[in-house]
């Protein structure tokens, strides 16, 4: 790989330790995987912020950087931490874990990062534009940037996403290049699937595509809408079934004006048709959960926008949260202050409803409620939640879990 | 007579020590107990024995973005595999094992490709060395049969 003269400024230490620690490991990273040259990037988005992520080694690394005199180079957002840093005590966080949280967050501030704690920086703080080069963990953000955004990022890990951060630059390889954003096979959308499409169906259909995809950039044809919450929920899903990193939707994703652009005039590998049945199947394979008693409601994955929280608001409508049942609302705190200023939060909490800011449940230590059935319309919560939180669990319509967190009960439709 | 498989080496390093052998893929995350080093994801064929201080050999990895970062915290607390040896390795193990170097100064062979199949060759138990720089990994001692 070819460094330019700014690299090797950084390289030789010119510009302080944590920035020559960052170009060593970026170059190195550049080398396996056969990069050309580095390109400057406009922001970053860290995983390297959670506790059950970055553990004792975190809080050792980030103390050095800080006291290196670290600073971040470009806008940079991070990811939920592993706890709600006001309701831990209220979730049954240890007090270790809500520390050791605490002092990460701590350190990752003071190296410039923006706490936004969300899985959606796209909503707040750290929006790019078309075309432009971005160094960002989440898979769902990743996967959000690059579909809908058309701003160009490979699926960052932690610690690289730091590197990244503090150099301001990254190697180009993968998705950065043109060449690599082709999409490689086609899914067709029944016309009468279409026309009825669902907001389940989203998360549903990108469960769908990553089940089939593995890495490959499916091309989505024969889909008419989607707003950004519903584009949010079906690329969370995708990348976790699979590792999408990114897919087209034919007259609706800024890469995909047509179907040959989206192909970049290649012949699809293959074509696949997908109907109601198809559809109806995947969401009977993203549910393990057979019985109909319900101990936990969770929605917010990815966090929920303002305005997804003014429809639980809604469709609560007054009533309260079944004494057996809880309901988790995951959002980041600037979405929560909105909905507070719009009255959206305090219907929320009246009804029982906990409001959970900063982390989400696929963030331990949620499994220490010991829940046996969880009902979500996420299908990230739905691939994660029987590991992280160890329960069954059910995906279905937004509506039907505000039912069920009313009634403490579902009818599976089997 | 040696066994030596041949394949590539992205990171530098000479380790000798037991092999692990999977079939299954693996991801760090959610994967392994960084206090012990044993695997935890009960839909592992390796699931309830201990990768500290092995060459562990696999087909690839799999899933979350967090995975260097539980890597690197069990690199800190000495219970990380001491080489990664994958059918075809991928961007995050390569960086994992850079940042354990850059961070711990603990260097991790990270190997791909080799010939003959890893997998089918080697059995968990050899006494395997393994060289980063080559890309090469000798089975040292057979594991002696019960």
């Amino acid at each position: 790989m070819e460094l330019t003269a700014e690299d090797r400024r950084m390289l030789d230490g010119e510009e302080g330790e944590p920035r020559r620690m960052a170009m060593r490991v970026l170059s190195q990273l550049g080398e396996a995987t056969g990069a050309d040259t580095t390109v400057p990037i406009a922001s970053a988005h860290l995983v390297a912020c959670a506790y059950f992520c970055v553990g004792e080694a975190g809080i050792e690394i980030f103390s050095r950087l800080v006291d290196q005199g670290a600073r971040v180079a470009v806008p940079t957002t991070m990811n939920p931490g592993s706890v709600d840093l006001r309701r831990w005590e209220e979730q049954k966080t240890p007090k270790v874990t809500a520390d050791r949280q605490r002092k990460i967050s701590e350190l990752v501030e003071k190296m410039g990062v923006i706490p936004i704690w969300s899985c959606t920086p796209y909503y707040h703080f750290n929006v790019p534009r078309f075309g432009q080069y971005i160094a960002w963990a989440e898979s769902s953000a990743v996967v959000f940037s690059n579909s809908i955004l058309g701003a160009r990022t490979n699926r960052m890990s932690a610690y690289v996403d730091l590197c990244a951060a503090l150099a301001g630059r990254m190697p180009r390889f993968g998705l950065y290049l043109r060449e690599n954003r082709a999409g490689r096979f086609v899914v067709e959308i029944d016309r009468e699937l279409d026309r009825a499409f669902e907001t389940h169906y989203y998360p549903a259909l990108g469960y769908l595509l990553g089940e089939v995809a593995n890495e490959r950039i499916p091309v989505v044809d024969g889909l008419s809408g989607g707003s950004f919450d519903q584009l949010k929920l079906m690329g969370a899903a995708a990348a976790s079934s699979g590792s999408v990193a990114m897919f087209h939707i034919v007259g609706l994703t800024p890469e995909a004006k047509t179907r040959e652009e989206a192909l970049q005039g290649k012949e699809p590998e293959e074509v696949i048709r997908v109907g109601r049945k198809e559809i109806e199947g995947v969401i009977e394979r993203m549910s393990t959960f057979s019985g109909n008693r319900v101990d936990a409601v969770a929605i917010g994955c990815p966090h929920a926008s303002v305005d997804q929280m003014r429809y639980y608001a809604e469709l609560l409508d007054g009533r309260k949260v079944n004494a057996d049942t809880v309901l988790w609302i995951c959002t980041s705190r600037p979405a929560e202050e909105m909905a507070r200023q719009m009255g959206y939060l305090d219907a929320l909490e009246k009804s029982g409803a906990m409001i959970v800011t900063e982390t989400c449940i696929n963030n331990p230590p949620f499994s220490e409620w010991g829940f046996e059935s969880l009902l979500t319309d996420s299908g990230k919560f739905a691939y994660y939640t029987p590991t992280t939180v160890g329960s069954k669990c059910l995906f279905t319509s937004t509506e039907k879990c505000i039912e069920a967190a009313v009634t403490g009960r579902v009818d599976v439709e089997r | 007579m040696a066994e030596i498989l041949r394949g590539k080496g992205y990171t530098g390093g000479v380790v000798e020590a037991e092999a692990i052998v999977s079939e299954k893929p693996f991801g760090f995350w959610q994967g392994i107990d960084t206090d012990t080093g044993v695997i935890k994801d009960r839909r592992h064929d390796r699931c309830g024995e201990s990768i500290k201080g092995k060459v562990f050999i696999y087909p690839y990895g799999r899933g979350s973005t967090a995975n260097s970062g539980v890597f690197i915290e069990a690199v800190r607390n000495k219970v990380a595999p001491v080489a990664l040896v994958n059918r075809q390795t991928e961007p995050m193990n390569i960086v994992s094992a850079i940042l354990a170097e850059e961070f711990f100064g603990v260097k991790t062979p990270v190997l791909d490709g080799l010939e003959p199949d890893p997998i089918r060759t080697v059995r968990t138990g050899d006494l395997v060395r393994v060289d980063g720089g080559k890309g090469t990994l000798e089975i040292v001692r057979r594991k002696e049969s019960a």
